[in-house]
């Protein structure tokens, strides 16, 4: 037998496979999140960019949680970890204006709309949802999070502290 | 226990106003809709079960099998018209007098998700103010929505007031009986549901013999109770053959301890214990024979005593021996070191793909939350669904499939394939980590009893030099160390013996159990229990009484009797219905249908106290026929019960029927359509 010929001759069909997208890519877990954290962690329902990567990383995997509330409370020096700057993350604060449940506010900070405090309102109470996340966000004191003592932990050169 | 349909309401929207059907039902009672064929009967009643979420009975996929009036265009006396969104509301009341409102999207041209019931907490369609209700969004034909909080059939089963039984798969697992199979007992599809009785059930659960598991919860029948107590034993012996499986591996683990062997275990419980031959430890002698555990412990015994009486040599007379020994312990030594190097390689090798695949196995199952998250959000969650989750762009309204990748990536996975996806890594991981860690135990244990070895070489070693520089006339500590030892093996043996027999009285526990569980199996009365007799008699009667009113004349009615196996009716022991003629077919539905609800009258079953006819539309039973027939429904419907029937029979026999009778009619005229306009 030609193989040869045999390859030759014979016609492929190629039929695109989906590719598995993990659920952090999703824009539904990513904007949910994004409401949560405006609504739990932050002051007025309005957060600098920073602090929403900031949050946004942690709550990617338990680790991470661990590693930005051991932070947060003081425990760790911020250099322990490399917080990655996502940039799906602006991604997602797009679509959240565009769909008006976040607004912008000045060049670098975002707060929530009555539609969107709504929104985050029902997920929270909804106890099959976010489990974890809410567990993480919750676990940590207003002080804690405040933009001031974020900005004062993460300032250049705050080493030495 | 029940509910009944009191209200619903159809809604079509259109360019030029709503459309639509809004009916009242007599609860306790009959009501008979009449309208010509191709009227929109069929519409009305199959969209009460759609709003129910019972359109497993009908069909497997969606709305397709609602007609296109509701879901594409709707012919009315302003010409046809696109329907923009259409939606059925259905009042219901269980016997609490609790009334719920439930709606439930057919058609949008905006949403592609129709699993959804939003279920309001009061009437909505009949209450005379307009007033605010509670409402809760629940999921229907998913996956859970039997079973979880969110599912509407688990909160369906709720408020009727029933708790569905576990039933058995063909797969061999159990699932409750899904409300759905109920279904076909209550509502008679004007298709399939006149073929045979029970004939719309749903087969795509996978459920064993589910028309019968149906009849027996419905008749509430005994038989279902043993039945399950059956199954339970069975668990239960089950998990008595675990227990013997673990038991013997935990004998085998403490023999192996020793070097010992546990011979003559039965592998399962037997009936009587000890058996014959009885299990016993064996051990090999160092020889390569093999011995009993008690013989060899006396025969060690024995040589202790022996090595006693003599005296302890002194290291002159036996210095050549003593060197002899020595070098030949080193080269044990040297061989037995580069042996543990290498196990403790693999050791080392076999933690770090552990640690590696435990890492892997965390991040998935932290994917797996966050995509079933994303799941239950699509599924109920009204507003954050609506708004996050979007089949196109917000600002460019252009498709796009929800993730945040850059569209050019190829086509994303469904979140729905991409949780079963995971799931299956999942498995395979679990599966991989089991197997590297039983081979990690088996390492450490080979390597640990080689450390052991060769701490006990290097003990004699230096018991050995210490003998060749001490004083010559000193004794030899090599002589004493070996009596020592073997005195503390002697131990360790006896030990090992005393710890087997415990052993060995936990499997006599164990098969006492067993033949306990076995005689409880045996005493169950299998069968129908004497109530259960006299249900089926009784229903049986009732269907000869009804077939014999409905004129029905296939066989002498008091041919038929009622199968002990599947309740269905049968004719000197055999299926009836290929023989019987088409017109006998729907008098033999009325009559067993109708029947079972009468016979709730008369016995507590788990009935739900209403049934719905949608006429066949080539019917072929005699006037006389349907008009006791609905002279029937209606006495039946006065006790308490509901009954809806849905004909195309001639508008003036109808209303002769209903003269002076206590029935509700809804009657359509020649020519109007059933769907009309509501509002502009």
């Amino acid at each position: 037998m030609n193989i040869l010929k045999l390859i030759s001759n014979t016609k492929y069909v190629y039929t695109e496979r989906p590719t598995p997208v993990a659920g952090t890519l999703r824009t539904e877990w990513r904007c949910a999140i994004i409401l949560l954290i405006l609504d739990t962690v932050c002051r007025k329902k309005k957060s600098s960019l920073f602090k929403l990567h900031l949050f946004n990383w942690s709550l990617k995997s338990n680790d991470n949680a661990q590693i930005v509330i051991n932070i947060l409370k003081g425990e760790v020096k911020p250099y322990v970890a490399t917080i990655r700057f996502d940039p799906y993350l602006i991604r997602a604060l797009m679509y959240l204006i565009s769909t008006n449940l976040i607004n912008r506010v000045g060049s670098e900070s975002f707060s929530l709309t009555d539609l969107g405090q709504q929104i985050a309102g029902e997920m929270l109470s909804d106890d099959e949802l976010f489990i974890r996340e809410k567990y993480m966000l919750s676990s940590l004191k207003a002080g804690e999070v405040s933009e001031a003592h974020i900005s004062k932990l993460f300032k250049v050169g705050s080493r030495g502290h | 226990m029940g509910i009944r349909i009191r209200a619903h309401k159809i809604e079509v929207d259109t360019e030029k106003g709503t459309y639509g059907v809004d009916l009242r039902y007599k609860t306790k009672g009959l009501t008979v809709i009449r309208a010509e064929n191709s009227q929109g009967k069929s519409t009305i009643l199959n969209s009460i079960i759609y709003a129910l979420g019972m359109d497993a009975i009908v069909t497997a996929k969606h709305n397709s099998y609602l007609p296109f009036a509701v879901r594409k265009e709707i012919d009315t006396e302003n010409g046809i018209l696109p329907v923009l969104s259409s939606r059925v509301f259905v009042e219901i009341e269980n016997d609490s007098g609790e009334i719920r409102t439930i709606v439930r999207q057919i058609h949008d041209e905006n949403i592609n998700y129709f699993k959804k019931i939003t279920c309001f907490d009061g009437p909505i369609l009949t209450a005379e103010k307009i007033t605010s209700h509670s409402k809760q969004d629940f999921h229907v034909r998913e996956s859970g929505s039997a079973t979880q909080k969110h599912g509407f059939h688990s909160w369906l089963a709720d408020f009727i007031g029933i708790e569905l039984p576990e039933v058995e798969k063909y797969q061999g697992s159990n699932t409750p009986l899904y409300i759905e199979c109920l279904f076909p007992l209550y509502f008679i599809e004007q298709k399939a549901g006149w073929t045979n009785i029970q004939n719309t059930m749903p087969n795509h659960y996978g459920i064993k013999n589910a028309k019968t598991r149906a009849l027996e919860f419905v008749l509430g029948l005994d038989i279902a109770k043993t039945e399950k107590q059956l199954r339970e034993i069975d668990s239960h012996i089950s998990q008595i053959k675990q227990d013997w499986a673990n038991e013997i591996e935990s004998t085998n683990k403490l023999c192996q301890a020793v070097g010992a062997i546990a011979e003559d275990i039965p592998p399962t419980p037997t009936n009587s214990w000890p058996p014959t031959p009885s299990p016993i430890p064996v051990i090999d002698n160092g020889t390569g024979e093999i011995e009993r555990l008690s013989d060899y412990i006396e025969k060690l015994v024995h040589n202790l005593d022996e090595l006693e009486t003599q005296t302890i040599p002194i290291i002159k007379d036996s210095i050549n021996s003593l060197e002899e020994s020595l070098r030949k312990k080193e080269n044990e030594l040297l061989k037995l070191e580069a042996t543990i190097r290498l196990s403790n390689s693999l050791v080392e090798e076999s933690e770090e793909n552990i640690a590696l695949m435990e890492q892997r196995l965390i991040s998935i199952q932290e994917d797996i939350a966050q995509t079933s998250d994303v799941l239950i959000l699509k599924r109920v969650k009204g507003n954050a669904a609506e708004h996050l989750s979007r089949d196109v762009c917000p600002t460019c309204a252009q498709s796009y499939d929800g993730t945040l990748l850059t569209q050019s990536n190829g086509i994303a996975m469904t979140p729905e394939d991409h949780l079963s996806l995971q799931k299956e890594q999942k498995k395979t991981i679990i599966l991989m980590l089991n197997n590297e860690k039983r081979m990690l135990e088996a390492k450490s244990l080979s390597l640990k009893e080689r450390r052991k070895d060769a701490s006990r070489i290097r003990n004699e070693i230096q018991i050995l030099r210490e003998d060749l520089v001490s004083d010559g006339r000193a004794p030899s500590i090599e002589a004493i160390t070996k009596r020592y030892s073997l005195k503390s093996r002697i131990g360790e043996l006896q030990s090992t013996a005393k710890e087997f027999r415990l052993l060995m009285a936990r499997f006599g526990d164990l098969a006492t159990l067993y033949n306990k569980r076995l005689a409880d199996k045996k005493k169950i009365k299998k069968g129908l229990s004497e109530m259960d007799s006299k249900k089926l008699n009784r229903f049986s009667e009732l269907v000869r009484e009804h077939l014999i009113l409905y004129g029905f004349k296939s066989f002498a009615p008091d041919r038929l009797d009622l199968s002990p196996i599947t309740y269905h009716p049968e004719v000197d022991g055999l299926d009836w219905y290929y023989d019987a003629s088409a017109s006998d077919n729907i008098r033999a539905i009325w009559a067993y249908t109708l029947a079972l609800m009468e016979l709730s009258q008369e016995f507590s079953l788990n009935h739900f106290g209403f049934v719905i006819y949608d006429e066949p539309r080539q019917h072929s039973a005699k006037k006389d026929s349907l008009r006791s027939f609905i002279e029937k429904a209606s006495k039946i419907g006065e006790a308490g019960k509901q009954v809806i029937i849905a004909t195309s029979e001639e508008s003036v026999e109808i209303e002769a029927a209903h003269k002076g009778s206590t029935w509700k009619l809804i009657n359509y005229g020649e020519t109007e359509k059933t769907l009309s306009l509501l509002s502009e």
